[in-house]
């Protein structure tokens, strides 16, 4: 019972010390303010502001959005209508011209901004709109799907500024846009197979698959166009595609794959060359690396590793004649069976092709970034 | 701003080790707290009655509660910081801190109506939801490790510069880990407290707890802090 009354003494003490108010016991006087400099401490600390253009865009959004959130009409939600006095008719017309207009501005300058990309003066504008229709999405499968469609109009940006062309003061736009399709992918690709996990809900495992699909193309597509500096996060983007692919292949097992085979698309195509975008560091997993590497594949027969045919994702061996599995260094077949591209990408059999056989700067820097390298893992597939 | 204010008096007692009583220290107080430190913490102080910026949230919150969209305008620029900081030190990301940023308040924009029957004080509602969001967040994710590592977490401008200020930031790094590391409610309580500057009371209501209950968790809280973080990082 003391022993609770000393305690709350001393928290009463603290209390009024970081108040600033006097504490007549010296020795708790003394416990506190030591305490108290933790507290000032961590003032001190506290630095982080938001960024004034997240700050005004999100307000611009809010603002957008109160009129139906607060249940007020119209734009102008200044003007208090005054009781017991009629307003004339032309009056009527007036507020109701500018109120159209202003709302016929605002929709354009919306609905403009729905185009731009990185740099661009509209661009803020875009991102201010996608986080309030992000927040307004309900439940796991709606916020997932946004997320996604995020994730895939940031790649659609990086193509769009990789096809006008970069400039070195774009290049950290470049990074944040495949920065955030990472984390969006991630968390949309989560939610979603959650959601296929709880409820069943095919469409969702489908719209994961879908993704990952279209996003494999379009991260192949940038390997080659973008700067040095984009390397480390093409690389996280590619890993993040990898591991979305291993997830639904582990969470939906009946999936079938939404990929189709591309027409025209062969990984066989990709550059022998070294990946025009290296990152700082490219020597350890070299693409060509795996091929000197990998004595236990060299059985394999995926003599066709770029034929994106597998139309069912059964898994059936038909064509897979020798015995033991390759070891794939991190992923299971399904997500082969998954989609054709990735498997290209993905392909666990380094030394198949041969020497000249090309494979794409990413399936390095995903190995890389996987710590498969190319060399035999120890933990073979069962 | 009274976390604020006597965090402030009692550095400036014991910096200059007297009563802080006269016209002098006033002022003295005075100057310090229109620092930036102070006034960009707006994480929810409701002053006491009669003081004008309280009267004006309050009429703030009135307008907005009657459908007038520019004072919550107002009110979210007032309490931005605040929650911001909240969400960035539980998330450790910034654009994940946006993105949830942005759900409270669209969050609070939509719900308003129902604000005033609960009865709290509206920087204290705004981070009960926020609170929320981020633990809903954390439920329906298996991603806290990805989140964490995503990028490094702010705690100061971390720049090449004078040692001092590379030596600041690393050990505000550290202080500010270990705050994180503390358990839930403690972590929330300081944050609330010394990071949105929110009062006891507001502390109370935002937790859901009794003002005698959230003196007990600061106290645990910061002795827990005095006892993992060397006192040398914090003079």
């Amino acid at each position: 019972m003391r022993r609770h009354q000393r305690q709350q003494a001393r928290a009463e003490a603290l209390a009024r010390a970081l108040d600033g108010r006097p504490v007549r016991d010296d020795v708790l006087a003394r416990e506190s303010e030591e305490l108290v400099r933790y507290a000032e401490a961590i003032l001190r600390s506290a630095h982080p502001e938001p960024d004034p253009t997240f700050a005004s865009d999100l307000r611009a959004s809010l603002m957008t959005q109160a009129p139906a959130a607060l249940g007020t009409s119209g734009v102008v939600v200044h003007v208090r209508p005054v009781e017991d006095a009629p307003t004339s008719s032309r009056h009527r017309v007036r507020t109701l011209v500018a109120a159209v207009t202003v709302a016929a501005a605002s929709f354009g300058l919306v609905a403009t901004s729905a185009q731009a990309i990185p740099g661009e003066t509209l661009y803020p504008v875009k991102q201010g709109v996608e986080r309030v229709e992000l927040a307004l999405e309900r439940g796991p499968v709606g916020t997932g799907r946004k997320q996604l469609e995020l994730a895939s109009e940031r790649l659609d940006e990086v193509d769009a500024l990789a096809t006008r062309g970069i400039s070195r003061r774009e290049a950290p736009l470049v990074d944040t846009a495949l920065a955030e399709f990472t984390r969006r992918a991630r968390a949309g690709s989560e939610a979603l197979l959650g959601a296929y996990g709880r409820d069943g809900d095919a469409a969702a495992a489908a719209r994961v698959d879908a993704f990952t699909a279209r996003s494999t193309r379009t991260i192949e597509s940038l390997q080659d166009r973008l700067p040095a500096s984009a390397a480390a996060p093409l690389a996280s983007a590619a890993a993040a595609v990898v591991g979305i692919a291993d997830d639904t292949s582990q969470v939906c097992q009946d999936c079938s794959p939404t990929a189709p085979s591309q027409p025209g698309r062969d990984i066989s195509a990709l550059p022998t060359d070294p990946p025009v975008v290296q990152g700082p560091a490219p020597s350890a997993a070299a693409p060509s690396a795996p091929a000197a590497g990998a004595p236990s594949a060299s059985a394999a027969p995926s003599a066709q590793p770029s034929s994106p045919a597998p139309t069912t994702p059964a898994p059936t061996p038909s064509t897979e004649v020798t015995a033991p599995v390759v070891p794939v260094p991190i992923l299971p077949d399904p997500v082969r069976a998954l989609t054709p591209l990735l498997e290209g990408i993905l392909d666990p059999s380094p030394t198949t092709p041969p020497a000249s056989e090309p494979l794409g700067p990413i399936p390095g820097v995903v190995e890389d970034l996987l710590g498969g390298g190319g060399q035999p893992t120890t933990e073979p597939t069962p | 701003m009274i976390g604020s204010w006597g965090l402030l008096r009692a550095t400036v007692l014991r910096l200059h080790d007297r009563p802080a009583t006269s016209a002098g220290d006033l002022a003295l107080l005075m100057s310090i707290a229109d620092t930036s430190a102070v006034t960009s913490a707006g994480g929810g102080g409701t002053d006491p009655a009669g003081d004008p910026r309280a009267t004006r949230l309050r009429a703030l919150v009135e307008l907005a509660c009657g459908g007038d969209a520019e004072a919550f305008g107002q009110l979210y620029d007032h309490y931005l910081p605040g929650v911001f900081r909240f969400v960035y030190y539980r998330v450790s990301s910034r654009t994940l801190a946006e993105d949830l940023t942005s759900e409270t308040f669209t969050r609070a924009l939509r719900s308003i109506g129902r604000y005033e029957w609960q009865g709290k004080d509206f920087g204290a509602w705004l981070t009960t939801i926020a609170r929320n969001i981020v633990t809903d967040h954390y439920k329906s994710s298996r991603n806290r490790l990805e989140v964490v590592t995503e990028e490094a977490p702010e705690t100061g401008p971390v720049q090449p510069g004078p040692e001092d200020e590379v030596l600041e930031s690393l050990t505000n790094a550290v202080l500010m880990d270990a705050v994180r590391a503390l358990p839930d409610e403690q972590r929330d309580c300081l944050l609330m407290r010394f990071v949105q500057d929110m009062t006891i009371s507001q502390t109370a209501e935002a937790l859901g707890r009794s003002e005698g209950a959230v003196k007990q968790l600061q106290l645990r809280a910061v002795r827990r802090l005095a006892r993992e973080v060397p006192r040398e990082a914090v003079t």
